[in-house]
């Protein structure tokens, strides 16, 4: 899943787009992860364990779990993942450019 | 010389323990210590298993098969299932048979065990424990077991714990029906335990109850509700900072 989210985060660089991570491994074990994979993107660090409190108040049971959100905040897609997870993407920047 | 000493100790005591052992055995343990010491030793020998599987990093399809075959459960299904039929009507009897079930769930000796539950413990109130994940077996012994259980079984906490999982079964199926059977659990079931025995029915139903509310706000066309946090340096920020921006959220873990 690396691969694929470093490479969608490069190609949107420019764009009105952010991947926000939440985070449910113990600190030194993500921070090894964002060096070793060199991720870019930004996460909240949950606690250290899948129970966290944004994991819980999410109602998060499965990792990787995806929420989808457009400019105004709004959940349009969950659960897209690799090719999906891009296409989603595109349409809501495209509706997003389109309503200016 | 003298080394040999401790030694030839250590060989006795293997031997007294060798000569012990079959007299531990025909001694009439009270049943739910018969149940214990078997299970320990399960317990034993399952984590060693465990051990051993987590270390084989990677394994060829010949080593993943190996290690499948040095699994204690078909060596203990029996033995469980044996104990369970041997100890009649004691509790223990059922500790022993919901126990082979767990472990060989649709192997035949599981079948066994589900068959002599259905047959001399469908009153008990330890089929609290498994009401719940009976549905999920589909094997005709379970089904029958299930299916007596619910017509007989006279227990409050079983009887809950029925409806219970007819309740989380409906949950995405049809969240009404599953509002209903919540309700229901906590108008008659309120007070009967868990299957866990840590908590009440009614408490469960009651935080399904929530958990299915606080679900419909991250239904697809919801606004997200916020996020607070510090990231991995320990700076804060919040999900309402990126809004004019179309927002992956990704819930990952480096596992």
């Amino acid at each position: 899943m690396y691969p694929h989210e470093r490479s969608l985060v490069a190609r949107l660089k420019d764009k009105p787009f952010a991947l926000l991570g939440v985070n449910s491994d113990p600190k030194d074990k993500a921070l090894d992860a964002i060096k070793r994979e060199n991720l870019t993107w930004r996460s909240w660090w949950d606690g250290g364990d899948t129970s966290g409190p944004i994991a819980r108040q999410y109602g998060v049971r499965a990792w990787p779990t995806i929420y989808v959100l457009d400019g105004k905040g709004v959940i349009r897609y969950k659960g897209v993942r690799g090719e999906k997870m891009d296409e989603a993407v595109d349409t809501l920047l495209k509706e997003m450019a389109s309503a200016k | 010389m003298r080394t040999l000493k401790p030694v030839r100790i250590a060989c006795t005591a293997v031997l007294a323990a060798a000569l012990a052992a079959p007299f531990v055995l025909l001694a009439a343990d009270a049943p739910a210590e018969q149940f214990a010491t078997l299970k320990k030793e399960y317990d034993t020998a399952y984590a060693a298993y465990l051990t051993e599987a987590r270390a084989a990093k990677n394994p060829t399809p010949e080593q993943r098969a190996a290690l499948t075959a040095k699994s204690p459960l078909p060596k203990y299904s029996p033995k469980f299932l044996e104990l369970g039929e041997k100890l009649g009507k004691d509790p223990a009897a059922v500790d022993a048979l919901i126990f082979t079930m767990r472990i060989d769930g649709r192997g035949a000796n599981g079948q066994k065990a589900m068959e002599r539950l259905e047959r001399d413990h469908y009153n008990s109130p330890q089929m609290s424990q498994i009401v719940g994940m009976l549905r999920s077996f589909r094997t005709p012994a379970a089904d029958k077991l299930l299916a007596t259980i619910t017509e007989k079984n006279t227990d409050p906490g079983v009887q809950g714990g029925l409806l219970m999982s007819k309740a989380t079964a409906a949950k995405t199926t049809n969240p009404a029906e599953a509002e209903k059977l919540f309700n229901q659990i906590i108008e008659k079931f309120a007070s009967a335990k868990s299957a866990t025995g840590t908590t009440t029915l009614g408490e469960l139903a009651k935080s399904e109850l929530a958990a299915m509310k606080n679900a419909t706000n991250f239904d697809i066309g919801k606004v997200a509700p916020d996020i607070e946090g510090e990231d991995l340096s320990g700076v804060k920020f919040k999900l309402s900072d990126y809004r004019g921006k179309v927002v992956v959220i990704d819930f990952w873990g480096d596992w």
